[in-house]
């Protein structure tokens, strides 16, 4: 018997007594209160260390005396190889122990850098945003852009659902790479892809001539990718345009149009490719340097002698 | 480590992000007789549209421009172009004046917005 309580046997005895008697590894495991596997392994090591209890029992089990079943490790034999700890024992012995902690830690490892991979895989996941960029105002009758801009990650290739309503008296169209018109009443939709990470959806949308100064033109719309993305995205951005009697690129409500006002009218809204508003009109009140809101045509007419440098 | 971090912190808010486009460059070349070119360099990327600005003054008048100026009308003592969507590279205006100009004499300005940071800028055309 050992220091911390436990007995080295004799697995061999053990397996030949057992087996002597016709007994089964199951029988005695259910005398000796572990398992199967325990007893398997106390017959395949040639002198584990059991708990002197168990030995006992085991001694009981077998009806044999226990002094014989004990095992007498040869010299050297102290090796972790011939003397296994009994894993059902509830001591264990300190290398056990330090084992049993060095393989908890590893997985605990292992489980945060899963967590981490999943978390960085969940972030690499492409994420969509859209914005609505538009004038602050409009007049009756007249044209003005609407700018959908969609930005994600450079690889994100699925298709997308861009959806747009439009609530107020207006109509809305896109042109086409023909210079065409496209007319799609007041709900547009599309379908793209982003290059490069980056659509633009350019539309254009006419109030109605009865729409009243100080009426509202209220837009809302949403995209949609794979289902493995986020599903109706809602469009950012602006939400609403201003009925008024002010040109949509006049941003300072001056009656005027600036060198500044229309570069910043062809910036935001001209596409450095593919088919662009027509803003003849807008260049001629910008050239006119003033202009004013005709009633009876519905129209701004420029005004050269108001002109403003 | 100090001057380290403070070379980070200089990258991170000076040099990426809204780091403005090149400059467009633009300067009159005078030929024979009347005539003077404007020579603009488009760098790229380009602006979204440009405007040339030309001031006649002093008893000067625009005889011709190829191209001509919006509108059309030569008359008048401010011109000016239009570019929309130019190309990265070499654009230039011929004008034929009345009478021969001198260097210095011509006053012009570009404006645009910056096509990377969306600020305006507004250049006069170097003599």
């Amino acid at each position: 018997m050992n220091n911390s309580g436990s007995v080295d046997i004799n697995g061999e005895k053990i397996r030949q007594v057992r087996e002597e008697r016709g007994l089964t590894q199951l029988y005695l495991a259910t005398v000796v209160e572990v398992t199967t596997d325990t007893i398997s392994r106390w017959e395949n090591r040639r002198y584990p260390s059991i708990k002197l209890e168990n030995a006992k029992k085991l001694a009981e089990a077998l009806e044999f005396p226990l002094e014989e079943l004990l095992g007498v490790p040869d010299e050297g034999a102290g090796t972790p190889d011939n003397h296994e700890q009994e894993v059902d024992d509830q001591t264990l012995p300190p290398s056990l122990w330090l084992t049993l902690r060095k393989r908890w830690i590893s997985g605990v490892l292992l489980l945060c850098l899963a967590c981490g991979g999943i978390l960085f895989f969940w972030l690499q996941q492409p994420t969509l945003t859209a914005r609505r960029i538009m004038p602050a105002q409009t007049a009756p009758n007249l044209s003005f852009p609407v700018i959908v801009e969609l930005i994600g990650p450079i690889q994100f290739k699925k298709s997308m659902l861009i959806r747009e309503d439009i609530q107020g008296q207006a109509e809305t169209h896109s042109i086409l790479a023909d210079g065409t018109h496209k007319s799609f009443g007041q709900s547009p939709r599309w379908i793209g892809r982003l290059r490069r990470g980056k659509a633009r959806f350019l539309y254009v949308v006419t109030p109605g001539k009865k729409v009243s100064p100080g009426q509202l033109l209220t837009f809302s719309g949403n995209v949609m990718s794979s289902k493995e993305q986020r599903l109706g995205d809602p469009i950012q951005g602006a939400t609403s345009i201003q009925i008024s009697l002010y040109h949509w690129a006049d941003t300072n409500r001056d009656y005027s149009i600036s060198d500044d006002e229309i570069l910043i009218a062809y910036e935001t809204f001209s596409p450095r490719r593919g088919p662009s508003i027509d803003f003849t009109a807008l260049e001629q009140l910008w050239l006119a340097g003033s202009y004013t809101w005709n009633t009876g045509s519905q129209t701004f007419d420029p005004v050269p002698s108001q002109k403003k440098e | 480590m100090a001057r380290l971090m403070i070379i980070l912190f200089a990258l991170f808010f000076f040099v990426t992000p809204g780091q403005a486009s090149p400059k467009v460059h633009s300067q009159y070349v005078h030929g024979s007789g009347n005539a003077v070119t404007l020579q603009v360099s488009v760098p790229r990327p380009a602006p979204t549209a440009l405007i040339f600005t030309q001031k006649v003054q002093g008893g000067q008048r625009l005889v011709s421009a190829r191209p001509a100026p919006v509108g059309g009308k030569l008359s008048g003592s401010t011109l000016k172009w239009l570019f929309k969507r130019p190309r990265p590279g070499a654009l230039s205006i011929h004008m034929q004046f009345a009478k021969p100009v001198r260097p210095g004499q011509l006053q012009g300005f570009l404006n645009y917005r910056d096509p990377a940071t969306g600020s305006r800028v507004h250049l006069q055309v170097g003599n």
